[in-house]
């Protein structure tokens, strides 16, 4: 990370839900930016805008002001419960392939099933497994799945969002442990939605900390941990374990 | 109080049968808190819905005892287990949302075990429930009283579900991961309120998890469970301190802590090759 090149830049972001008659708020003014190759952690309690961030940075929520720049191209998303999140009727080799039909650049089924392999390969999953229905995958083998349907078109901005919170500790893991290496190989950048903090701790290079919509306090992760000083943060560190 | 012992459940609708607990064994006594701890898989939920006598007919408890206050579970009829459920044994879930009847309020759920197991008029029970509610700390019960599930955050939600597996005094009550879809502050939040209701109830808690980190902030005593068996059990200083099997120290090692990065060890040693 020699020079600092943004992926993607937030600017006085304000978004919401509803209609001009009623309207519910639920950003405020968030302004931050994601380097290329930067962890970016975003930690806060249920409720607090995290998932709203997300969806307004993939244009799912429209911006009541400000704005979002992307510099790549096709962010990607994880979900927390990757079972909701394949299609139960499809098998995993089908569900993995289906970015490649929807995308612009055709390309012949070999090449698709050729490039469905490699990405298998390179998150682990075994290449019997692409036979399968999702119901017969273990959760981690499921966001295994998911982080590969998430790259497969080449993605280089990755929007994790709760992506280990539904798995034991051992899975959670080598989970955790996939995404640092794919990261390393792809060059990637990740935003990455957690409430559990060791996780974030763990994890990413820069911290934000959301409260209610706002993000009231943000920097490097170890000065976070180590001298929180908004009364939020504290707070929050107080209460995990 | 409960005293189970050579436990094994097997389900026999696969060929060959899969033994999902072995040779389960535990005993708790009144107002103590016990965790399981284990992945999932290891047998943990099986061993708690035998306890509710809740498992489902491919499921078959192939040997083993389960006693509870001098009374044998296995040979229970369907009537007695309802007669014991919500009453003298209870049990609250991982997801509060699926937990809940969607249809029914809040009040008429908080108030279903004294329906079914006391003779409680109806205004008796209401306010009873009423008590209950603030007792978990739930604000405005009487408004909640007539709240429908899903107009409840989670952390509402889970203390309705402890509410209403407390009101008619249990005294011992399962409690299955109920802090694991929860934020941090929430989570701290139930787990004191139910170390509390432990004090002033008296009720015991068998408490399952997949976090030591839970499991050691209120568990006097842990069991670890791997593939259905016990692997190492004891008081939760020792088994965390000085874990003596491998699988214990790889779950305790597993746990995402502020001892070390991830990311900054990796970057390190990149760095220094």
């Amino acid at each position: 990370m020699l020079k600092e090149e943004p992926v993607l830049e937030v600017q006085h972001l304000c978004a919401g839900y509803g209609n001009r008659r009623k309207y519910r708020q639920v950003l405020f003014d968030v302004d931050f930016c994601l380097n290329r190759g930067e962890i970016l952690g975003l930690v806060g309690e249920s409720g607090c805008g995290k998932s709203t961030l997300s969806k307004t940075i993939l244009g799912f929520v429209p911006a009541k002001s400000g704005r979002v720049v992307h510099h790549t191209s096709r962010p990607q998303m994880i979900f927390q419960d990757p079972f909701s999140s394949l299609n139960p009727g499809k098998k995993v080799g089908w569900i993995l392939e289906e970015p490649l039909r929807m995308q612009k650049e055709k390309m012949s089924a070999s090449e698709r099933k050729e490039r469905v392999e490699a990405f298998a390969e390179r998150v682990g999953l075994d290449r019997e497994l692409l036979a399968r229905y999702p119901r017969d995958l273990s959760g981690g083998q499921r966001q295994r799945v998911s982080i590969a349907i998430s790259l497969i078109q080449g993605s280089s901005l990755i929007l994790a969002d709760e992506p280990v919170s539904a798995l034991d500790v051992t899975i959670q893991r080598q989970i955790m442990e996939l995404m640092l290496k794919l990261q390393e190989e792809l060059n990637l950048s990740y935003l990455f939605i957690s409430h559990d903090l060791d996780v974030i701790y763990q994890m990413c290079d820069r911290v934000m900390v959301m409260e209610k919509g706002r993000i009231v306090e943000s920097g490097p992760a170890e000065q976070i941990f180590r001298e929180p000083q908004h009364p939020y943060t504290k707070i929050l560190l107080e209460s995990s374990f | 109080m409960l005293e189970i012992q050579g436990l094994s459940i097997e389900f026999q609708d696969v060929n060959p049968p899969f033994l999902a607990v072995q040779d389960f064994f535990l005993s708790m006594n009144s107002g103590e808190i016990v965790g399981i701890v284990g992945e999932s898989g290891s047998g943990k939920t099986m061993t708690s819905l035998a306890l509710m006598g809740l498992l489902k007919r491919q499921a078959k408890i192939t040997s083993g005892s389960m006693m509870f206050l001098g009374e044998d579970l296995l040979s229970k009829s369907q009537k007695e287990w309802q007669a014991l459920r919500g009453k003298e044994i209870s049990m609250i879930f991982q997801e509060p949302m699926t937990s809940l009847n969607p249809v029914l309020t809040i009040g008429r759920q908080m108030e279903e075990s004294l329906r079914l197991h006391t003779k409680m008029e109806a205004k008796e029970r209401k306010k009873k429930a009423l008590d209950m509610m603030s007792q978990v700390g739930l604000a405005q019960p009487e408004k909640l009283y007539r709240c429908y599930p899903h107009q409840l955050s989670g952390g509402m939600r889970q203390r309705v579900m402890i509410g209403s597996a407390l009101i008619g005094n249990p005294k011992l009550m399962i409690a299955d991961e109920p802090t694991t879809a929860l934020d941090v502050t929430i989570q701290a939040q139930i787990l004191s309120l139910l170390k509390k209701m432990n004090q002033e109830h008296g009720t015991a808690i068998l408490f399952i998890s997949h976090d030591l980190r839970v499991i050691q902030s209120i568990c006097s005593r842990v069991v670890v469970m791997y593939q259905g068996k016990i692997v190492e059990s004891g008081p939760v200083q020792t088994v965390l301190r000085s874990p003596q099997q491998a699988y214990t120290k790889k779950l305790l090692s597993a746990i995402p802590n502020r001892a070390y990065s991830l990311r900054r060890d990796r970057k390190e040693r990149i760095e220094s090759c």
